[in-house]
């Protein structure tokens, strides 16, 4: 056949070079090799005699839901000393394997359960077998009939450490490419400066062009357990507490904060905008009168900011709520949010957090409860008396916000507090006024571990007013035209706030860069895979 | 007096031999002063200028200076000031020896207050051993104490203890927020810049107690003997709470039983605050009547009636 292939070639396209030619000719002699090679293994075989194995491996066809099985399948993190002795079916990956002359030990590898497989010739495993079993490659997904054996050694480096699979049937059911473009043992390796193992790291590059080998890291696998379980407790909590979710619109007319930052998209003949907040819309349900709102949902930032904090596109969780007459009211009840989220998920993702903690170590997370809530002026003196030159309306630089992070941690012995009052100058133009202090505003930021997460604010529900503080600003008042018409009809005081959920993960882990909370990121230069 | 430009030379007090004998054994050294030298050349010009001057200076003191009678009127006034000062510094040791009404501690209060100890302070206890020494504290300061409750990551939840530590108070004379955290002692902290943590609740109350109102500071009389009894029973109710045998706190209980045998109160006839730490450790070890000493027994019912709160150990 190759020959035939060549041959058409030649005739089909008289300009081939010398070199092509060569080439193929080479390629061909090498397949015949291989088929020489092939049929010398077979009759080897035969010479063996009979092999009693077969049927107990081998290559399964593609699964095309022919036929329906019904057998039981054990999750790997189940296999322990229980059920020592039993005979079990296990779907997983082939972790690592080494053939050490008549038997293969292999690691198995489930999510984040990982347990030791051995394979030795014997009564019913034949040298083809163990030989089949250790040229399958790393990564192939394996059916694996096996008795689970209690070990008198713990197995160190396996998440089931008290049994190990004595394996009689072993089927590869979808296979994986020989050479895989990074190890999952080098991007699952413990992140530490010192020590004396190895120090092959693999690169976040790597990892996001890779990220669906990536995320089989045991790592991985916990984050984004964990980045779920921070969405449904938002939910169960907001719920619980009177909440209703909404859901916003992503395509937008104009820019609904500022407008520098905004991607514009083509919108049939003319142009449109994906939203950089849900503020307005939530506002506009507070004003429908809904009372308390929340809404998760993506939100897009055309900020060119390579840092370690900034995706152009994420996942916001946003709440907005009405209130009586103070807008702590509001303050309490998101710190409470918060509070609830904590525990619950320091309670109900206890390993995870554990599992993460072994491939990055970090302090745990540490709260008050009630939070903190710290005034911005006794920030500013907090940071004064450390050497910081701030004014008294000056906003926090991010430096200054990881040192009043820390002087905080050290103080108040809490990674989670809440400033209140910021000076009015340094937000945005709907922000209401402080009451008492006209440099100040009903304003407040949400720090975890000397990071921002949250910035809300009691929002203007006045439309003289608001009118009147959007001019002080220079905010063209024809294009908030329609955010200051949905006050006319009356609206009640309110307040909220947005967070990102990959930046509230990434601080409550504790980890360096919001692209490992985040499936697939998008910055200003990766919008692939 | 009149500055470098005038002044007057004067005769040298020694005469010097012209040839002094110098012994052998010595080495022999340039001499360093050679300005000296030059001075010596034309000695017999110097001597002439100088007579003339000492006649001047002569002349001129026998008259009195209008400066020097200026200055010794000066001195005379400061004098008298300063033994007026020193009169008015007994008056004041005199009335601060003398005992002083609770409503006096109120006027006090207010000056410390005005005096800058609004710098919040944050203590961290241990749920287990509640610092009671703040509500009693509390309730002799008249509810001067502005106390916040935060529970830590680290700690389940508390329960009752919570309410009873919840003061607010409108003039509050120390802001204190409390962090219920496991912590081998109660410590606290005031700046994370300037200080570093001070463990044991008596650390505490000794702060406390020299921030506050001088009534409540043990060292206000000077009297160091005093003090320092004081300190010492403090920290024996430190010992007390650290104890983990009965048989180890009575040693503890007998020091409080002989220091009570002249007095209604620890440190005399006024509550103070070696009481306040006495009665807290008694409360936080869960203190039975059958192991103390009787006056031991009585003064814990003082205190229990003049603190007012009835703490469920």
């Amino acid at each position: 056949m190759v020959v035939d292939n060549a041959a058409e070639g030649s005739s089909g396209d008289q300009q081939k070079s010398k070199k092509a030619l060569k080439k193929e000719a080479k390629e061909a002699a090498k397949s015949a090799k291989k088929e020489e090679r092939r049929q010398q293994n077979a009759r080897t075989q035969d010479e063996d005699g009979e092999d009693y194995s077969t049927g107990r491996y081998g290559n399964l066809p593609m699964i095309q839901s022919t036929e329906h099985v019904s057998r039981t399948f054990t999750p790997v993190h189940d296999l322990t000393e229980s059920l020592a002795g039993s005979d079990v079916w296990v779907r997983a990956r082939l972790h690592t394997s080494r053939a050490k002359g008549k038997q293969c030990f292999a690691v198995l590898r489930q999510q984040a359960a990982t347990v030791q497989a051995i394979i030795a010739v014997g009564e019913t495993t034949s040298k083809a077998m163990v030989k089949f079993v250790s040229n399958v490659s790393k990564e192939c997904i394996v059916d694996v009939e096996a008795k689970v054996v209690q070990v008198p050694k713990p197995v160190v480096g396996c998440s089931q450490q008290n049994v190990e699979l004595h394996v009689s049937s072993l089927f590869v059911v979808s296979a994986a490419k020989p050479q895989l473009p990074l190890q999952i043992e080098d991007a699952a390796r413990r992140d530490e400066e010192e020590g004396d193992g190895l120090h092959i790291r693999v690169n976040q590059d790597t990892r996001l062009d890779n990220r669906v080998l990536d995320l089989r890291t045991p790592a991985n696998q916990a984050i984004f357990r964990l980045e779920a379980g921070v969405c449904r407790l938002f939910r169960e909590i907001l719920q619980s507490k009177g909440f209703v979710e909404i859901h916003t619109p992503k395509i937008i007319s104009a820019a609904s904060e500022g407008g520098a930052n905004v991607f514009t998209v083509s919108y049939f003949k003319g142009s449109a905008y994906l939203a950089q907040s849900p503020q307005l819309y939530k506002q506009m349900a507070i004003a429908a009168d809904f009372d308390r709102v929340f809404t998760i949902g993506a939100v897009f930032r055309a900020e060119d900011s390579n840092t370690h904090r900034h995706l152009t596109e994420f996942v916001g969780l946003d709440l907005e709520m009405a209130f009586k007459y103070h807008y702590h009211e509001v303050l309490n009840t998101i710190g409470d949010l918060f509070t609830q989220l904590f525990r619950r998920l320091q309670k109900e993702h206890v390993g995870d957090i554990t599992t993460v903690g072994q491939q990055y170590p970090v302090d745990t997370f540490e709260f008050l409860d009630p939070p903190l809530i710290l005034e911005f002026p006794a920030a500013v003196a907090m940071l004064r008396e450390a050497g910081v030159e701030i004014g008294d309306e000056d906003d926090l630089s991010t430096p200054d916000e990881k040192l009043l992070g820390r002087l905080v941690k050290k103080k108040y012995d809490t990674d989670f507090y809440i400033l209140d009052k910021f000076p009015l100058a340094v937000r945005p133009f709907y922000t209401m006024p402080d009451p008492n202090d006209s440099k100040r505003s009903n304003s407040y930021d949400i720090f975890m571990r000397g990071e921002e997460i949250m910035s809300g604010a009691q929002r203007i529900h006045d439309p003289d007013f608001l009118t009147e503080r959007a001019k002080l600003h220079g905010v063209d008042l024809e294009k908030i035209r329609a955010y200051i018409d949905a006050f006319r009809y009356g609206c009640p005081p309110h307040a909220g706030g947005g967070i990102g959920l990959e930046r509230v993960v990434m601080l409550f882990l504790g980890l360096d860069n919001i692209r490992k909370t985040s499936m697939f990121p998008r910055d200003p230069k990766r919008i692939t895979p | 007096m009149n500055g470098p430009n005038s002044m007057y030379k004067m005769r040298p007090i020694i005469k010097l031999a012209e040839e002094i004998d110098l012994p052998k054994c010595m080495y022999k050294m340039k001499v360093i002063q050679n300005s000296h030298c030059v001075v010596q050349k034309d000695r017999s010009t110097n001597d002439r200028l100088a007579s003339a001057i000492t006649e001047q200076v002569n002349k001129f003191l026998k008259k009195p200076m209008p400066e020097v009678v200026a200055l010794e009127n000066r001195q005379e006034a400061i004098l008298v000031q300063l033994a007026q000062l020193k009169q008015q510094l007994n008056n004041l040791r005199e009335q601060l020896k003398k005992p002083t009404s609770c409503t006096s501690i109120k006027i006090q209060v207010q000056n410390t207050y005005k005096n800058g100890l609004h710098e919040e302070i944050v203590v961290k206890a241990n749920p287990k051993r509640p610092p009671y020494s703040l509500l009693a504290l509390n309730r002799l300061l008249q509810n001067s104490i502005n106390i916040r409750n935060y529970v830590h990551s680290t700690t389940e939840d508390l329960g009752e203890i919570l309410k009873q530590f919840n003061k607010t108070s409108n003039s509050p004379l120390f802001n204190i927020r409390l962090i219920w955290k496991d912590v081998p002692d109660t410590e606290f902290l005031i700046s994370p810049t300037k200080h570093s943590g001070i463990t044991t609740e008596v650390n505490l109350l000794r702060f406390l107690s020299r921030s506050g109102p001088p009534e409540l500071n043990y060292e206000a009389s000077g009297d160091a003997v005093f003090a320092s009894i004081a300190d010492e029973l403090l920290d024996t109710c430190y010992r007390i709470v650290k104890e983990t045998t009965i048989k180890g706190r009575q040693i503890h209980f007998k020091l409080f039983g002989a220091a009570l045998q002249k007095y209604q109160f620890l440190m005399g006839d006024t509550v103070s605050v070696v009481d306040i730490a006495g009665w807290s450790a008694l409360k936080q070890i869960g203190y039975v009547s059958k192991d103390l000493p009787s006056n031991v027994n009585k003064w814990i019912e003082r205190c229990n009636h003049i603190f007012g709160v009835n703490v469920a150990h």
